[in-house]
């Protein structure tokens, strides 16, 4: 009897730790449930970056962004949010990957991950997150395609965040930087049924992905030299040149200052204090 | 006897614990590796790079 008794013990104190220590918990991606899906958009932005603190500090200095540590969380997630709405969150990167620069990787709005994750991997992109169900925000997963650019897919339980017009310091726009445009947007097409459209605006081409009629992101040879394929985030800002030299006086490295041969002199680039990419557009450009 | 219970009971909560809370990930990325710039490189940007004018 005692013997059974000190069984049921033991499988009470299993059951009420594993309840307490949940599993895959992370913030919503919306202030309340919206119940609306922008299928194939980019409708969250994460940066995964050796050093969440300094980055954290940096883009609060520089776009305003109210960024705070997620209380449940034990890895030090940290949710970002303008104007009272969530807009990204911050991880850190494993320790074990030395010199690493940090990355943001954005995140597809699809209505069946695994689905996605199955022709993404037929069509040659490496799995780097299996779905998973991650409690309070929805399933995920994050996929690495062919040309070696992360980005991750969701099923969001509460909705995708309304689309509007973007405001002064906040996502504009996702482009891909491909090291070979042409794998890249047949993979696109092929993985996740996305349109391309090719607009020209004199000897200027640019690439579009598509879902349905709706602009989801762009395409461009990558124009970096000796750097893998990736995704860059663009921000909006009134004064690209005013925030590039905001941006390097806050520990950032710039590879783009705005200059009339690109887009007019609208866009500047920089490099996060812990190595991510990010885009400061003027918008509109003309 | 109470030694051995006591014994198993840590064996048990140790066990649980550190297998509930190894998967915790909040949110994605964290199997992520390096970012595609390496710390302290400001790599060369071609500015014949013209982009596009249009969203």
């Amino acid at each position: 009897m005692s013997l059974i008794k000190t069984r049921v013990f033991q499988l009470l104190v299993a059951v009420v730790l594993m309840s307490s220590c949940k599993n895959n918990s992370a913030p919503a991606i919306v202030s309340s449930p919206t119940n609306q899906y922008r299928t194939g958009e980019v409708v969250w932005r994460e940066l995964v970056t050796p050093d969440p603190k300094s980055a954290a500090a940096f883009y609060s200095a520089l776009f305003g962004w109210s960024i705070e540590p997620v209380k449940e969380s034990t890895k030090g997630y940290m949710l970002i949010r303008q104007g009272g709405a969530p807009i990204g969150g911050i991880i850190q990167m494993p320790a074990s990957i030395k010199n690493a620069g940090g990355e943001w990787v954005c995140s597809l709005s699809v209505s069946d991950v695994d689905a996605i994750v199955k022709s993404a991997q037929s069509n040659g992109a490496s799995t780097l997150v299996e779905p998973m169900d991650v409690s309070g925000r929805g399933r995920t997963a994050v996929i690495r395609d062919p040309q070696g650019a992360p980005f991750a897919l969701i099923r969001s339980t509460s909705g995708d965040p309304e689309k509007g017009t973007a405001s002064e310091n906040a996502w504009l726009w996702s482009e891909l930087w491909s090291n070979n445009v042409a794998g890249s947007l047949d993979f696109y097409t092929k993985a996740l049924g996305a349109g391309v459209e090719r607009r020209r605006d004199g000897d200027k081409e640019y690439t579009l992905l598509k879902a349905g009629n709706k602009e989801v992101a762009g395409v461009v040879k990558n124009p970096v030299d000796n750097v893998r394929s990736h995704w860059v985030n663009y921000v909006r800002v009134s004064d690209p040149a005013a925030m590039v030299d905001k941006a390097a006086s806050l520990g950032a490295r710039v590879i783009l200052k705005p200059t009339a041969s690109v887009r007019n002199g609208t866009l500047g680039v920089i490099l996060d204090p812990t190595g991510a990419p990010v885009a400061l557009q003027k918008w509109p450009l003309r | 006897m109470k030694k051995r219970l006591l014994f198993g009971l840590l064996i048990l909560v140790l066990t649980v614990v550190l297998y509930s809370c190894s998967h915790m990930t909040m949110g994605v990325g964290l199997n992520f590796g390096a970012g595609p710039y390496g710390v302290g490189v400001t790599p060369s940007f071609n500015v014949g790079f013209s982009g596009g004018y249009y969203w």
